[in-house]
């Protein structure tokens, strides 16, 4: 098989006509919409801003030694004490905005993208099972999912860490690992709930019989035939999930409940910033503020052209 | 019908018990509420008067039938912060949030259906276009944002609008506490109510709009036409009537939402409602007041879902019938 694909893009090599593969057939419906490569190209710049943030930012906002009280509620432009200058302004410890908001924009869409991955991973397995066993397992299962959903995400996040609160003295790892927790049982069910819907279908499919037949295991059949195929949907869910966990995450630490202020995303950056909201002091909540925006509209857009694209109903 | 409404009973009623275990359990598991009350001077002999007054020292399965024995009663326990009943102290700001989830309902309903409409009939001019990004924009907004900025905005760099608070001059109708009866009220509500209702007007111009370019096609919006009625006739009453349906059904689901996120709303507007309290009861660990919260906040879901449920069995027969044979 790999051997007819390389024998035939050779051919098209040499006659210069592009061979249509699964990907490239994606590509060049996804480009179809101007204002998705937008999106894609914004998705792209958070990402390497958020992978390359201690080398890209101009000082280290948590290095006690290069930030100055002195330099507080500096407005966008001025010199500070070290003699950069703070672009965005400083916030009220004297930290420079810019540098603060890279920082800030590395745990956010750490924590969105982590919470994605494990929901993503927990949501399927749980709806697989489900769709696979069918009957009582089945009923049971959906039946949580149901009752979760008819709750909005916030409460049920609200109703977590309103009990299993983050302290001010808990280590940076453990909040993180607690608003991750949260944030994996608010996303969960919408996981479970999509791969169960297109795993019902799919189980149906002859290649599902076929391989049950060759007395494959069930783990066999599950993971490597069915989940394969259901992958469509969850992509489409894991984009829109991660753009609202972040957003999730954010509202959470700005409510106090999320991050401690040793670990400042962008939710917590702009709570920092609304004390000083009234007195006119609008850099330090509105910057990150539009950060966060740009982070969740890119990711949005993808989602929204990722379920165009994928939708096989839309499919010419 | 009766056995679908007692089978949607038993449900609301296995899930407010499951979740006043999950609840009390997680309260339970977390930490010794005794850690926080007692004085850090007492001695051993006064921490064990106290766990043992409240009860702290029996096991897990008797506190919990206390609460739920009590629950019953309509006691949820006293707050520790006011000294004062939980759920008294709930009940008293519960009308400020519901004034709050009404306004921004309206607003929702007001703007969005005839924007939804506008956009759905005419799906390629510029306007509809601009309101539909506004609507993508209406969902990716992180609320509490929106939030500062319209108060910096309108409160600090405009000085419209008074930024916090819900105003001084309460009347009361039929029973209830509210400011709407002064311009005062309207003006301080008007901020944290638009703030609020931002996400579910953009839900409401999507389905205003799909609903519309779904009706449009349909035989009788022909053949009103082909009666000759004039256009406006022909959306007022025989487009809107039918995307309502949807639009109505939504919204009564969402009213729960509103509920819940006006605990950011409540936050960024310091508007004295049951939302911030809950967010200042965290930050006291003022445990009674926030189980109470939580499980009235529950019991109001589980309520709105049941009730929602009903509505859409009367209208529409197929989901009862389904739900019988099932």
């Amino acid at each position: 098989m790999t051997a007819l694909n390389e024998e035939q893009s050779s051919l098209a090599v040499s006659t210069g006509v592009g061979v249509e593969t699964p990907f490239k057939r994606f590509l060049s419906d996804y480009k179809e919409s101007s204002v998705a490569v937008l999106g894609a190209i914004g998705v792209g710049v958070v990402m390497f801003i958020a992978l390359f943030g201690p080398w890209l930012a101009p000082t280290d906002p948590y290095d006690l030694a290069q930030v100055s009280v002195l330099d507080s509620r500096l407005t966008p432009g001025e010199t500070m004490m070290s003699g950069a200058t703070a672009w965005l302004g400083t916030d009220g410890a004297g930290r420079d905005m810019l540098s603060a908001m890279i920082y800030g924009m590395r745990i956010s869409l750490g924590v969105g993208i982590g919470s994605g991955i494990i929901a993503l991973m927990f949501g399927c397995s749980i709806g697989l099972i489900a769709a696979y066993c069918g009957g009582r397992v089945d009923t049971l299962i959906m039946r949580v999912v149901d009752i979760q959903l008819s709750f909005p995400a916030i409460l049920v996040a609200l109703i977590l860490l309103a009990v299993w609160k983050v302290k001010p003295n808990d280590p940076g790892y453990y909040a993180i690992f607690k608003i991750i927790v949260a944030l994996v049982v608010v996303q969960w069910a919408y996981y479970a709930r999509t791969i169960r819907g297109s795993a019902l279908v799919e189980r149906r499919k002859e290649y599902v019989e076929a391989a049950s037949s060759l007395a494959l295991s069930d783990q066999r059949v599950l993971f490597r035939h069915l989940l394969p195929n259901c992958l469509a949907p969850i992509i489409v869910v894991g984009a829109i999930q991660t753009a609202h966990a972040i957003s999730l995450e954010a509202t959470l630490s700005f409510l106090g409940l999320g991050l401690p202020q040793t670990e400042p995303s962008l939710g917590k950056l702009i709570a920092n910033g609304f004390e000083y909201v009234m007195s006119g002091k609008y850099w330090i909540s509105v910057f990150p503020g539009i950060a966060l925006l740009f982070m969740i509209m890119s990711i949005n857009l993808v989602g929204d052209r990722l379920r165009d694209v994928l939708n096989p109903r839309l499919q010419k | 019908m009766s056995v679908f409404i007692i089978r949607r009973l038993m449900h609301a009623i296995v899930v407010i018990f499951v979740m006043s275990f999950l609840v009390f359990s997680g309260v339970f598991l977390v930490g010794n509420p005794a850690d926080i009350l007692i004085a850090d001077d007492a001695d051993q002999a006064e921490r064990e008067q106290v766990i043992r007054d409240m009860g702290l020292d029996r096991p897990f399965y008797e506190q919990y039938w206390k609460f739920l024995v009590n629950a019953a009663r309509g006691d949820l326990g006293d707050s520790f912060v006011f000294d004062e009943p939980a759920l008294q102290l709930i009940l008293e700001r519960l009308p400020a949030t519901m004034e709050l989830a009404v306004a921004a309902l309206l607003i929702a309903v007001v703007f969005g259906i005839p924007l939804g409409v506008w956009a759905g009939l005419k799906p390629d001019a510029i306007p509809s276009k601009i309101i539909m990004t506004g609507s993508i924009l209406g969902f990716s907004l992180p609320t509490f944002w929106v939030g500062i900025m319209m108060m910096l905005l309108f409160a600090v760099i405009l000085g419209w609008l008074p930024s916090t608070g819900r105003g001084d001059e309460i009347t009361y109708v039929l029973g209830f506490p509210t400011s709407l009866g002064t311009f005062d009220g309207w003006a301080h509500v008007l901020l944290p109510a638009t703030n609020l209702a931002l996400f579910k007007l953009s839900l409401v111009i999507r389905l205003a709009r799909a609903g519309t370019r779904e009706v449009m096609h349909q035989d009788y919006v022909k053949f009103a036409r082909a009666k000759g009625l004039t256009e406006n006739r022909v959306v007022m009453v025989h487009v809107m009537k039918n995307i309502l349906i949807p639009v109505v059904t939504v919204l009564g689901l969402e009213f729960g939402g509103l509920v819940a996120f006006s605990v950011v709303t409540e936050t960024v507007f310091a508007w004295p409602g049951i939302g911030k309290l809950l967010i200042d009861s965290i930050g006291l660990l003022d445990r009674p007041v926030i189980v109470a919260y939580l499980m009235i906040i529950v019991f109001l879901f589980v309520i709105l879902n049941l009730l929602v449920d009903i509505a859409y069995s009367v209208l529409d027969p197929r989901v009862r019938l389904q739900d019988v044979k099932a």
